[in-house]
């Protein structure tokens, strides 16, 4: 799936251990996104999602990015992740980040316009100020003449991420990664911001990365998601495809715990277990001992199973309808 | 924020109350009597009483402390017992000397610990940070007294590169004058130096994990502009903090620096005050020193809400 020549961002091989020899906490990570495309990396706490968007943009700490191995292909360029010269005239500039907590990601000791005006400035020289104010209008923020010169600690939560998308798309990026953009956010913020963010992915063409664990988040945006699980993309494909046959035992976890919203009340279905520590992972599938559905061959490493549409998984007992014989055995 | 500032400025005057009367205190608790040094081979009863009469010795405490208090409060400190100057002369004609070594000092302290601390913690744990940490330690360990004894025997005995001793007032000649005062502000900046390097290395250290730092990356500023700017200024307050208490540091510096490079300043006023048991003349001077430490807390607290918007809007 990773190469294909036309796609705005291609990632391949991207892996990253602990140590030398340590295991790999991210293996074999690879994905394609298409301008104008929003693809969901989805999958619980420390399964590695924030860790790949860190590494896209390189900005993991120098202890971690010694081990990291992969490429990217950006706007047609090639590019190993460890290139931190050609990665920082990236960052900000064509690529954009999006962090999850507004409170703590701008500066306190700044004015918003100034931050806004910076991002601006360092890759554009001058003018910082207009294209703040042209920015703060653009997010929706009202008055923006006068916040211009407020600190973030004068804005509520909600209009510090919308400062935050301002200092992002100051520069137009081709690419925007946005880390759990809402996670921190009240409920009825969070779809202003998911709006405006689509709102502006839409007037732009550009194309975007979203790491949520809010599976509704990814029903309302995206156009691809990849389901990450202990550090690889276990499952792949479109929206549809993801949430109306999921083939991942992990994914069919994943889907079955949100609750609904209406029918009778019932117990929240949970996968039992937890992620595995780096250190724990095994060489075969990586969710295979907290998998309903495992036999003895889970201790080999799964095949990519390929099914229509770009739709792959990692297992060795897709397709679904043989998940049910599976669990007959088990 | 104005309204701040003269909260804190009225806060400053039960603290100067205070202070004044824990220094009058002091003298009662201090052994010796200063009628005894006064009077010296004449120790007959009659003249001691004489004495005590005229200085006001005999009245109780608190009527002492008045009328000390009050005269203090005209700018009148009393004269001192043992040359009969008055005591603020003394002091106004000290105190430029040391405020000037002071000066020197913190500019040497902050020039040598601030740049050093910066580098230390974005190099943290490499070979560069080891060896700022090593001097840091030799700078924190070295006594003054002995860099002080050794600079003059190197540089001004056998190099005479600068005078060993003695001070020139800046408005006779400005060059000599800062001449005379590099070895011991030197002497005196190190040690604080020190202090300063391992705080601004700390401070800095918890401020490059924060997430606004990498915010200020992920807008592709240089690595430079992140450090030097997003993270130093958000690391500056407890640096600031620092510089203000080492102020008492600095003076209790400068009583030793004086007495090495033999520089007529402040601290030898103490040392000598002390040990000719000139009560006026110490309490004068601590109540002085007192004041200048409190001046420059109040100092370090206005810089704060200058470098945090966040306190400026806080009422």
């Amino acid at each position: 799936m990773a190469g294909s020549g036309s796609a705005l961002l291609s990632v391949s091989g991207l892996g990253l251990s602990l140590g030398e020899k340590g295991p790999p906490f991210l293996r074999d990570v690879a994905f394609d996104l298409q301008g104008g495309e929003t693809l969901c990396i989805v999958g619980e706490s420390g399964c590695g999602k924030s860790m790949t968007a860190v590494a896209l943009m390189g900005l993991l700490p120098p202890a971690l990015s010694r081990n990291l191995k992969g490429r990217m292909v950006f706007e047609g360029e090639d590019l190993s992740l460890r290139d931190n010269d050609r990665l920082r005239a990236l960052r900000g500039r064509r690529i954009a980040m999006i962090f999850q907590e507004p409170m703590s990601s701008l500066n306190p000791v700044f004015r918003i316009g100034d931050q806004i005006g910076e991002a601006w400035e360092c890759h554009n020289g001058s003018g910082g100020r207009a294209k703040a104010l042209e920015m703060l209008e653009r997010v929706g923020i009202p008055d923006p003449e006068g916040r211009l010169n407020d600190y973030p600690h004068q804005l509520s939560g909600g209009m510090r991420q919308r400062v935050m998308i301002a200092m992002a798309l100051v520069n137009d990026p081709a690419l925007v990664i946005a880390d759990e953009p809402t996670t921190a956010l009240d409920v009825t913020v969070q779809s202003q911001i998911l709006d405006l963010m689509r709102d502006m992915q839409r007037r732009r063409g550009m194309g975007m990365v979203l790491i949520t664990h809010d599976l509704g988040v990814v029903a309302q945006i995206a156009t691809r998601v990849a389901v990450m699980y202990a550090g690889e993309i276990v499952e792949h494909g479109t929206v549809e495809a993801i949430f109306s046959d999921p083939q991942h035992p992990y994914t069919i976890g994943l889907m079955a715990s949100v609750p609904p919203i209406s029918g009778p009340r019932q117990r929240l279905t949970v996968i039992p277990g937890r992620v595995p520590l780096p250190s724990a992972l095994r060489p075969g599938c990586r969710f295979s001992d907290r998998c309903p559905f495992a036999t003895p061959v889970c201790a080999t490493p799964p095949p990519a199973r390929i099914f229509d549409n770009g739709h792959v998984a990692l297992c060795h007992h897709t397709p679904v309808e043989s998940l049910a014989e599976a669990a007959a055995w088990a | 924020m104005f309204v701040f500032f003269l909260r804190r400025l009225l806060v400053a005057v039960p603290t100067l109350i205070l202070i004044s009367i824990f220094v009058f205190l002091l003298q009662q608790l201090l052994p010796g009597d200063p009628v005894l040094a006064m009077a010296g081979e004449d120790r007959d009863l009659a003249t001691l009483a004489a004495l005590r009469e005229r200085y006001g010795l005999n009245e109780t405490l608190p009527v002492q402390y008045w009328v000390w208090i009050s005269a203090v409060l005209q700018g009148d400190f009393g004269t001192s017992i043992r040359s009969g100057e008055p005591i603020l002369d003394l002091i106004l004609q000290k105190l430029p000397v040391t405020l000037q070594l002071a000066a020197m000092s913190l500019a040497f302290a902050m020039l040598i610990g601030i740049p050093m601390g910066i580098v230390s913690a974005v190099n943290k744990g490499t070979k560069i940070d080891l060896a700022a940490n090593v001097i840091a330690l030799s700078g924190l360990s070295i006594p003054n007294f002995w860099l002080g004894i050794m600079l003059i025997l190197l540089v001004s005995v056998r190099w005479q590169l600068f005078p060993a001793s003695g001070y020139v007032p800046p408005s006779e000649d400005f060059w000599q004058s800062i001449r005379t005062m590099l070895m011991p502000s030197f002497v005196l900046g190190t040690g604080l130096a020190a202090a300063l390097m391992r705080h601004t290395r700390s401070s800095m250290l918890e401020v490059l994990r924060q997430d606004y730092v990498r915010t200020a990356r992920a807008k592709g500023l240089t690595e430079r502009r992140v450090v030097l700017r997003h993270a130093f200024r958000n690391a500056l307050t407890p640096i600031v903090t620092l510089t203000a208490l080492l102020f008492g540091e600095l003076v209790a510096g400068a009583v030793l620096t004086e007495q090495i490079f033999t520089i007529p300043g402040f601290g030898k006023l103490i040392v000598d005050a002390v040990f000719n048991r000139d009560y006026a003349v110490v309490q004068g001077v601590v109540l002085v020193t007192a004041f200048g430490f409190i001046f420059m807390n109040l100092l370090a607290d206005m810089a704060y809400v200058l470098l945090n918007p966040r306190l400026r809007h806080a009422r």
